[in-house]
């Protein structure tokens, strides 16, 4: 084992070592890897590409005999004769290229005599041809014995039928086009009508029957209208089933016999095989396609585990390119190394992958992302290559075992699949050690930084804790941080993936790009340029004949280029060419060719048209064949149902025939109908026959344009209609985008709208929420049940309103005032005369005339003298509150004392004697005043109100005299339950009041000390005390609160800062960094939870017995509530974490940093983070299980909790100056309360949201 | 269930295919077994834990088809080569992506009841075997049919675990 261990060490070192290296000079060693991956690619140069193109074998003609068919093989020579090159071949063509041209022409010839005569000949030729006999001595054979016989066409080729030779020689020649008759032809009016009738009309491919029957491509035929050079050529197609040497030599010397060719320069001296390659049908081609899918999805699903990575797409195609050029590499080695491969690569190449496999790659990723983020991104990926360097070295020697295993199977192919597997499987681990891991630190870089940029909180003022040893410029990034309010971190990581809803991404992305449109705009036009370039009258017989025009590569080249001299007998001068062959016909008017240039009446045409059409012939000649379709001869057989695939046909020599037709001739094969038809005769003082095309087109020409031009009208018009249909589409569908409200010109920053991490900014919308303005100072406490709705201000009024309508149901401004009154009376009648006031308060926004006196305050901004040094504090309300104790404590207290005691002294005579018991509450009492003098009329009073309130304009001081606080103290925490209120305050006295009728129902003041926080569940009433007490009340009737039922004296040592109550357990947390757990109904102390090393600030836990707590240090801690453990630990937040939610799935907790952060509940890993505005940091609430709104400058924005999705966000009325949303409370209804400041907005969710629920 | 069109083409794939294409209610088999084997996890009460991705999986396919492909494609010199060699490959498969007893138990076991099978339909003439070759059965449809039930059953776990993962999402919200 040691040996294993030591083992281990090593390779744990060795890795560790390269991965420094690796990510200290990521770009030499991409470099260095890129080159070795050409290097050993450079083999696979000269590998044939795979395909099915079919390859050739040359022998000479002369002692030609078939190969034999035995498959003795001769030993003696493997390099000359390719392996298919045994037995006879399918069959032997013999091409007969006959070129033509009527010379001298005339200039009262028509463009149609080009073509007409040397067409008619061919009918001459192939007569010839089928009546050739071969006499000798072993008697006489005629072409139908040495012919190839075919049989039937195939029967889907019926229409073929009249033109493709049936039971009988496969000769094939264009008089085909006329069932080889005639008169057929001399009665067609429309020759190349005739031709093209069977050209498809789309983009052509594979051999036409034109192509087939004129056996050279359609452009060298020069049957066409606007050819210039006025030469045809077509060749006669004859297939025969045997090799007649004979036969052959006398056919070729009668035809040459019959029509020299002067000057042809043909050696006709070899004979070209042509082997064709297995053709892939449908049924092999299935199991291929499955397995390259199978590929696919394998490397689909194994690339999508790649996460919390910068660039997710960016490591995939590593991962592939790591692989692929592997496999590349591998070949290439092999190749080099002399082992030729014989498998058919695309077969084996899946399997290859497979076996190679991306893991390693992924083992990698996943090893390097999960080390600690806040070290240097070097030791990182050497961290993560070492711990996974075992497991990579030990599944690569096993996969080398097994493929050595598989090596010894002494199969062959095997064995050739192993050498590769092996050879791929070294080269993999080499790129993977080099280039993946190099391009994975390049990527943990850019993600650092991108990370740091975003997390860190605006002040700057936690600085994070990096190592010494970062480097000094990352400092620079980290100050410009971006300051847009919403942007949302969201790591991509693989909980995001499986919950994605793809068809909102979808329609996004398109909304987004547009890309619909832009596809069908593309297609559209792609679509048109295809019909024109098609149509027969359309651009490409334009084309065509531009290029024949002026590209050298053209047909002019190939008719007129000189022979070469060589070539040339020496005999041949010039005029040569003025000697016809004797056969042909008596030529009146023979001329030479150097005679007809100076003819008159031509003088344009020497200029413009091509020097007359001199029939060469050259060595490209000799193998036209070569142009043609490599499908053609597979074609031609397939349709008598004969497979070329894995045969080969042997291609005899040329014979080439010269036709020269004089004008007469030509003249006399024309048809009636050609004089005046629609092609006038080129006119020579026009430009040659390409410009006289166009400009006189006949009836036919000119309704094929037009029909094109239509076709492309309609295309362009359906194109268009079919855009504006999207765009409606689009516009019905997402008409969110649209919808922006016309909105003044007062609107906020437009530039800073809050997008998610798609950049996709979703609608916002403007909606007026139910102001609920009262309050005069800020608002501190909050509670509903979902009817009622209670709100507590810093002055100590109570505010109570009715959650649906937003009226304000009940006031209860002096709290300290009852209490010594204790009169019914008086409460009523203060309770009249405060609710007739209110009225006005709901609807500030729809009737502002209403109550005058009130009009006034609801715009009068919270006091920023008072509370402007502790922005934070009053929105933490109770979490916050009760946490920092120590920091309210001489915070709250002096503004109060100086307006305390300045009114003491101004209205004195009161007695506030018997409560003295701290300071704080001592300077704190109020002064009661009389129910006259509480309506906002200037009273006596007023003049002081704006020294005590350190600057407060003396109009909007009216309400001055009810702000003081109450004789008891303030209040602290504030419960609501059925129509019950439970109020604790600084003074630790616990009132009870009703909240419809504003009465005091019960109280209790046994203690004095603070109540921290309240909980009041199921007629039990929980107290948390500053001491660290705990007391336990129970109400047995609405109005009467049974005494202290049980007491814990001294459940924490210090303050308890957060009370949490549900499924029958209550948790406290304090500030001595523990939490407990009681039984509610014996107030028994289960457990004593330890594992903050700070405050508690806040605690959760719910009826399934989850239990969350957070606190000072950041950390959020998860219990389990049954047994006391601690399941999970997470450091969430710089500075406190100041309130904590759960749902099912979600932990959701907000910080200092004014970040909202949400956690998986069950692993405790984190998936996304908000980032809040200023000071809204708290502002959040759960809605449902996946919606979560919070709050922001004068908003509140609604996220989609499992995505993460920004979804909406809402404005809340029009202010520019908008307060921050400190703190929001959801309510049953789905409305939301936000906390403005000294007012509450009543927000019912939007209709939008209501259908995700 | 995706998988059970999958697995007829493959065993035609195999050298002198015994299946005439047209049969059609065999394809239900393979959706059988990918059943029973999570049936048979829970049955045992020990969740097949190892290398439950989709990527394994395909993997797995990928490497089934690549035998189907090879015995097909690849020229033996005799058929006792052929399936040593066939044998091997379907235990590394095993050993690959498996690798628990009751995978292997059930892989054995389909491999013998469908050779049982297979043996009763050519007994009755429904098909012929080219040349049978080891006490009158094609020695490689065993292991075929072996490495096709471990394919089989790891579709048909991973199937089921993501339903269990479903369900169990569901019923949490509730």
């Amino acid at each position: 084992m040691t040996l294993t261990e030591r083992l281990r060490e090593k390779i744990s070192q060795a890795f560790y070592n390269h991965g420094l290296f690796c990510a200290s000079y990521p770009i030499p060693i991409i470099l260095f890897t890129g080159l070795c991956i050409l290097a050993c690619c450079y083999p696979l140069l000269k590998l044939p590409l795979p395909g099915t193109g079919p390859v050739e074998f040359t022998t000479p003609v002369k002692d030609y005999s078939p190969p034999p068919v035995a498959s003795d093989h001769k030993p003696e020579e493997p390099n000359e004769q390719p392996e298919w090159y045994v037995g006879a071949p399918v069959a032997y063509i013999q091409q007969i290229f006959v070129k033509s041209s009527v010379s001298p022409w005339h200039k009262n010839l028509l463009a149609v005599d080009v073509f007409r005569s040397p067409l008619s000949r061919a009918f001459q030729l192939v007569e010839e041809i089928r009546n050739h006999v071969l006499r000798d001595s072993s008697g006489t054979r005629s072409l139908e014995e040495v012919c190839l016989q075919v049989t039937d066409l195939l029967p889907g080729l019926r229409k073929l039928r009249n033109l493709l030779p049936e039971h009988g020689c496969l000769l094939l020649s264009p008089g085909n086009f006329w069932q080889n008759d005639r008169e057929h032809f001399h009665a067609d009016p429309d020759i190349i009508g005739t031709i093209h009738q069977h050209e498809p009309k789309t983009l052509q491919t594979s051999a036409t029957l034109k192509d087939l029957l004129f056996g050279v491509p359609g452009k060298y035929s020069g049957v066409s209208l606007y050819t210039r050079k006025r030469l045809v050529s077509y060749t006669i197609t004859l297939v025969f089933q045997h090799y007649d040497a004979k036969f052959l030599g006398s056919l070729r010397a009668r035809l040459m016999l019959l029509h020299p060719s002067p000057n042809c320069s043909l050696r006709a001296e070899s004979l070209v095989h042509v082997h064709f390659k297995e053709e892939i049908g449908i049924a092999e081609l299935i199991p291929l396609v499955t397995t390259y899918i199978i590929l696919f999805a394998y490397i689909y699903f194994s690339t999508r585990k790649i996460d919390m990575v910068k660039s997710k797409w960016g490591l995939a195609l590593a991962a592939v390119v790591t692989v692929l050029s592997s496999l590349l590499m591998s070949v290439g080695l092999c190749t080099l190394f002399g082992l030729t491969p014989t498998l058919n690569g695309g077969e084996i190449f899946p399997y290859l992958v497979v076996v190679i496999g991306l893991e390693n790659v992924l083992v990698l990723t996943k090893s390097v992302v999960s080390t600690p983020v806040d070290l240097e991104v070097k030791l990182r990926i050497a961290q993560g290559l070492s711990n996974e360097s075992w497991s990579i070295m030990k599944n690569m020697a096993t996969e080398l075992g097994i493929i050595l295993i598989g090596y010894f199977t002494l199969v062959p192919a095997i064995q050739e699949f192993c050498l590769f597997a092996v050879v791929g499987l070294v080269s993999d681990f080499f790129l993977q050690m080099l280039f993946f891991t190099t391009v994975l630190s390049i990527d943990i870089r850019r993600m650092e930084l991108a990370d740091l940029n975003k997390r860190l909180p605006p002040e700057a003022c936690l600085p994070p804790a990096k190592p010494a040893g970062q480097p000094a410029r990352f400092e620079r990034q980290l100050a410009v941080r971006p300051s847009t309010p919403h942007t949302i971190t969201l790591q991509p990581s693989s909980f995001r993936n499986l919950r994605l809803p793809k068809r909102l991404r979808v329609v996004y992305f398109l909304a987004r790009t547009r890309l619909a449109q832009r596809l069908i705009m593309a297609g559209t036009v792609v679509w048109i340029g295809i019909l024109v370039y098609t149509d027969p009258a359309g651009l490409r017989t334009y084309l065509t004949a531009q290029v024949t025009e002026q590209s050298p590569l053209g047909e002019g080249a190939l008719a007129s280029m000189p022979v070469p001299s060589g070539v040339l007998p020496a005999s041949h001068p010039d005029p040569a060419f003025s000697i016809f062959p004797p056969g042909a016909s008596k030529l009146p008017e023979n001329q030479t060719l150097p005679g007809e240039l100076p003819k008159p009446g031509a003088p344009a045409e020497g200029v413009h048209d091509s020097p007359a059409p001199e029939v060469t012939w050259g060595t490209e000649d000799e193998e036209l064949w070569r142009k043609l379709s490599f499908r053609h001869w597979p074609t031609l057989f397939s349709y008598y149902n004969i497979t070329l695939a894995k045969r080969y046909v042997s291609l005899l020599p040329v014979i080439p025939v010269t036709l020269r037709l004089n004008p007469r001739e030509a003249l006399e094969g024309r048809h009636p109908q050609d004089g005046r038809s629609a092609w006038p005769p080129p006119r020579p003082g026009q430009g040659g026959l390409w410009e006289a095309g166009p400009k006189g087109p006949g009836t036919a020409q000119a309704h094929r344009d037009i029909t094109l031009y239509k076709v492309a009208a309609l295309g362009l018009a359906s194109g268009i209609v079919l855009v504006l249909l999207l765009l409606c589409l689009y516009r019905v569908l997402c008409p969110r985008n649209y919808g922006q409200p016309g909105s003044g010109p007062g609107r906020r920053r437009r530039g800073e709208l809050p997008c998610d991490d798609y950049g996709y900014a979703p609608p916002e919308t403007e909606i007026v929420p139910l102001v609920l303005r009262g309050h005069l100072m800020d608002i501190e406490c909050l509670a509903s049940d979902g009817m009622l709705l209670v709100s507590c201000c810093l002055a100590g009024h109570v505010c109570v309103w009715d959650a649906q309508t937003g009226d304000c149901l009940t006031r209860i401004p002096h709290p300290g005032r009852q209490h010594q009154d204790s009169g019914v009376g008086s409460v009523l009648e203060a309770q009249e005369s405060w609710e007739r006031l209110s009225d006005g308060g709901k609807g500030g926004p729809e009737e502002p005339g209403d109550s005058p006196p009130l009009r006034h305050r609801p715009r009068a901004p919270p006091p920023p003298s008072l509370f402007g040094d502790q922005p934070d504090l009053t929105c933490l309300i109770d979490t916050n509150f009760s946490a920092q104790p120590q920091l309210l404590e001489p915070a709250q207290p002096e503004p109060r004392y100086r307006a305390g005691c300045r009114r003491a002294q101004a209205s004195p005579g009161y007695d506030f004697s018997h409560l003295v018991q701290r300071l704080y509450q001592e300077e704190g009492m109020a002064p009661v005043h009389t129910p006259a003098l509480r309506p906002p009329s200037p009273g006596p009073t007023l003049p002081q109100a704006p020294e005590d309130e350190g600057g407060f304009p003396p109009e909007k001081g009216s309400p001055s005299l009810a702000w003081a606080p109450s004789a008891d103290g303030s209040i602290w925490s504030l419960e609501l339950q059925g129509s019950l209120i439970v109020v604790g305050r600084s003074s630790g006295r616990l009132e009870v009041w009703d909240a419809i009728e504003g009465t005091l129902r019960c109280s209790s003041e046994e203690v004095s000390s603070g109540i921290t926080a309240l909980v009041f569940l199921d007629k039990r009433i929980v107290a948390a005390r500053l001491n660290g007490s705990l007391d336990f009340f129970s109400l047995e009737t609405h109005t009467a609160l049974s005494p202290l039922q049980f007491r814990v004296p001294c459940a924490h040592q210090k303050p308890i800062t957060a009370l949490k109550a549900a499924a029958g357990r209550l948790v406290t947390g304090s500030q001595d960094h523990t939490l407990r757990v009681y039984r509610l109904e014996d107030s028994c102390c289960l457990f004593t939870l330890q594992g903050h090393s700070g405050a508690i600030t806040t605690v959760y836990i719910d009826q399934t017995m989850v239990l969350a707590s957070g606190g000072q240090d950041g950390a959020i801690c998860l219990w389990d509530v049954l047994t006391g453990s601690r399941v999970s630990h997470m450091f969430a937040h710089r500075g406190d974490v100041t309130s904590l939610t759960c749902t099912t799935s979600c932990v959701i907790s907000s910080g200092l940093d004014d970040l909202i952060s949400i956690w998986d509940r069950s692993t405790g890993i984190r998936l996304y983070s908000i980032q809040q505005d200023l000071g809204c940091g708290a502002s959040l609430g759960v809605i449902s299980d996946n919606l979560l709104v919070t709050g922001g400058q004068g908003c509140v924005s609604f996220w989609d909790l499992n995505y993460g999705d920004l979804l909406q966000t809402v404005y809340l009325g029009k202010n520019s100056e908008a307060q921050p949303a400190r703190q929001i409370l959801v309510l049953d209804n789905a409305a939301i309360v936000c906390n403005f400041g000294s007012e509450l907005s009543l927000v019912y969710v939007p209709s939008v949201l209501e259908k995700l629920d | 269930m995706a998988p059970a069109n999958l697995y007829p083409s493959q065993s035609l794939s195999g050298p002198e295919t015994p299946f005439p294409p047209k049969v059609s209610s065999f394809q239900m088999i393979p959706a059988v077994i990918g059943l029973l084997y999570p049936c048979i996890d829970r049955h045992l009460g020990e969740p097949h834990k190892f290398k439950r991705e989709w990527s394994s999986v395909m993997r797995c396919v990928a490497v089934f088809v690549g035998i189907n492909h090879a015995s097909a494609k690849v020229d033996f010199d005799n058929n006792i080569q052929l399936s040593l060699t066939l044998a091997a490959l379907s235990i590394g498969l095993w050993w690959t992506f498996d690798r628990s007893r009751s995978g292997f138990g059930l892989g054995i076991g389909i491999a013998f009841l469908a050779t049982l099978v297979t043996q009763l339909l050519v007994y009755n003439g429904v098909y012929q075997y080219t040349s049978p070759d080891f006490l009158y059965v094609r020695s490689w449809l065993p292991c075929i049919f072996f490495a096709g039930g471990i394919t089989m059953g790891n579709i048909g776990r991973q199937l089921a675990m993501y339903e269990c993962k479903v369900i169990a999402e569901k019923s949490h919200q509730e």
